[in-house]
């Protein structure tokens, strides 16, 4: 049984549809990947998967059992963190109190207490600055805090939603040796990425989004062999579509 | 001095009963995005509660707690029932449900006790005046100075240290971020009323004891004052709410002072004229806050 399993998920904005009747599976340890073009629909995925948008029709279910009806406080409850594109920091509070959010879940103090260790070894940068307000931090520094704190919530499926956005070539570096870590730990990754090379890099399999329609899935080696990215980069499709 | 001191005080402890109308008003408003125009009728219940118990063998001390318990619950459960339902829907449902469940609350004290004033048992202590080197102070102005300062303090420490103050600030900044860090909205909403609540009986509680009666319609001034006193002092920070009801305070009082007899009477509308003269130069009020400006329902 896979961990998620999405099966005709189609999610509507109005009149607009942003995803029509997606398939899509990520099993356990596995890092996946969603690429496809701007509108393409992967954010609308993660969005459905995380309960921020519904699916007007289809089902998603993680771990054996169907989320998409529930809220996304009590999908997040279940083991899925999203860190969405815009990073979603608090500004008006310190570092420290946006890990402390990210470990709200987690009853057990000692345990909270461990991660928060390892968060810190991992990024450094948050520890030094962890009394600093979360409003001053550069977007490197804030995508650093977003993905610490989805880690701390200790989730069973992190989902990264163009992690790589607007930083500077090392640091988009470092944010893939980061996703490489997490996956070689055993951590089961959800990523969507524009930086199709990169992503394709890391990935155990991927799905390729079009305008909302699944044109492609498989391991990197197949996917790249058997489509023209490029096609599917440039929208492909008569239409493209707005993404919200 | 004398006069100095005296505008001092007098400013300080009107101001703060003001920041804490403007707090309880704002703590709803920040993660919302609602005014919740059934504020006042949270001290209007607050009020009554005194009125009721104060036959009572209770001290005045627990007559105070029970009336603040009772409009903390009662905001929770206008929540609850009135604010809830509609809460997907449109700010502007929201909005009226506000202004329904205030009339609903103001003419329910209409038929259950009258449609006119009702005094409260203010304590004689409070008429009062200690004498500090010469000054002469009231005791009302004394006991309203301290209990804000307690409750200031009370929600600074909070709202900056406990879990749950840091939720709220969180809901103020993304509400829909907080929602999949696993938080439960309702929650998070249920206690902000709750905490507004409080707000309202503790500072309806100095504001009637200054007043001396309770009416229906008593909490319409103190919600207009909120209202002014966050649109002037900021609406996207708890600090504005503070800044904004120090600031009413004492524009309120200097005119008092300052304005010819003959003109005391549209002290009022000289107060709205300065507001407004603020928000031309500073149209997001004097302090410039960080909460979200968009409703994540």
């Amino acid at each position: 049984m896979s961990l998620l399993e999405l099966s005709n998920v189609r999610v509507q904005y109005g009149a607009i549809t942003a995803l029509k009747e997606l398939d899509l599976r990520v099993e356990e340890g596995e890092l996946v990947a969603l690429v496809g073009s701007n509108g393409a629909g992967k954010t609308t995925t993660l969005s459905a998967i995380a309960g921020v948008h519904k699916a007007s029709s289809g089902s998603i279910v993680f771990d054996g059992k169907p989320i998409h009806t529930r809220r996304s406080a009590d999908i997040a409850r279940r083991g899925i963190a999203l860190v969405p594109e815009d990073r979603g920091i608090f500004p008006s509070l310190t570092i420290e109190e946006n890990l402390r959010l990210g470990s709200y879940l987690v009853r057990d103090k000692k345990s909270v207490a461990s991660e928060l260790e390892r968060v810190f070894d991992r990024f450094p940068i948050l520890k030094e600055r962890a009394r600093q307000g979360a409003g001053t931090l550069s977007g490197g520094e804030q995508q650093q805090l977003a993905i610490a704190r989805a880690l701390l919530s200790q989730p069973r499926l992190l989902m990264l939603d163009e992690p790589s956005l607007g930083l500077s070539p090392t640091l988009v570096d470092l944010m893939f040796e980061i996703i490489k870590q997490l996956h070689e730990e055993g951590v089961t990754v959800l990523l969507v990425e524009q930086n199709v090379t990169r992503a394709m890099a890391l990935a155990d399999r991927a799905y390729v989004l079009t305008t909302g329609t699944l044109t492609a899935h498989g391991t990197p080696q197949e996917i790249m062999s058997s489509i023209d990215i490029a096609t599917a980069y440039l929208g492909g499709a008569p239409r493209a579509e707005k993404e919200n | 001095m004398d006069g100095v001191l005296q505008f001092v005080l007098n400013s300080v402890s009107l101001g703060s009963v003001y920041s804490l109308f403007a707090l309880g008003l704002i703590m709803v408003f920040g993660i919302l995005k609602l005014v919740n125009f059934a504020y006042g009728e949270l001290i209007m219940v607050a009020g009554y509660t005194w009125f009721v118990l104060q036959g009572s063998i209770l001290p005045l001390v627990v007559v105070v707690i029970v009336a603040v318990l009772v409009a903390a619950l009662t905001s929770v459960l206008t929540e609850r029932v009135a604010f809830r339902p509609v809460r997907s829907n449109s700010i502007n449902a929201m909005l009226i449900t506000s202004f329904a469940v205030s009339t609903l609350l103001q003419n329910s004290a209409l038929v259950i006790v009258s449609p006119r004033a009702r005094a409260v048992d203010v304590p004689l202590f409070f008429y009062n005046n200690i004498n500090l080197g010469g000054v002469q102070i009231s005791m009302s102005n004394v006991v309203v100075i301290i209990v804000s300062a307690i409750t200031l303090f009370g929600l600074l420490l909070l709202m900056q240290k406990t879990r749950l103050g840091i939720t709220l600030r969180a809901a103020a900044d993304d509400f829909r971020m907080l929602q999949l860090l696993g938080v439960r909205a309702d929650n998070v909403i249920v206690s902000a009323f709750a905490i507004s609540g409080v707000l309202a009986g503790i500072a309806g509680f100095l504001w009637i004891s200054r007043i001396g009666s309770v009416s229906p319609t008593i909490g319409m001034a103190p919600l207009l004052i909120a209202l002014i006193a966050i649109v002037v002092g900021g609406m996207n920070s708890l600090s504005g709410a503070i800044v904004g009801g120090f600031f009413l305070g004492t524009l309120t009082i200097a005119l008092q002072l300052l304005l010819p007899q003959e003109m005391l009477a549209f002290r009022d509308a000289v107060i709205f004229a300065v507001v407004i003269l603020v928000l031309v130069f500073r149209p997001q009020g004097i302090v410039k806050g960080r909460f979200a400006t968009e409703r994540i329902g």
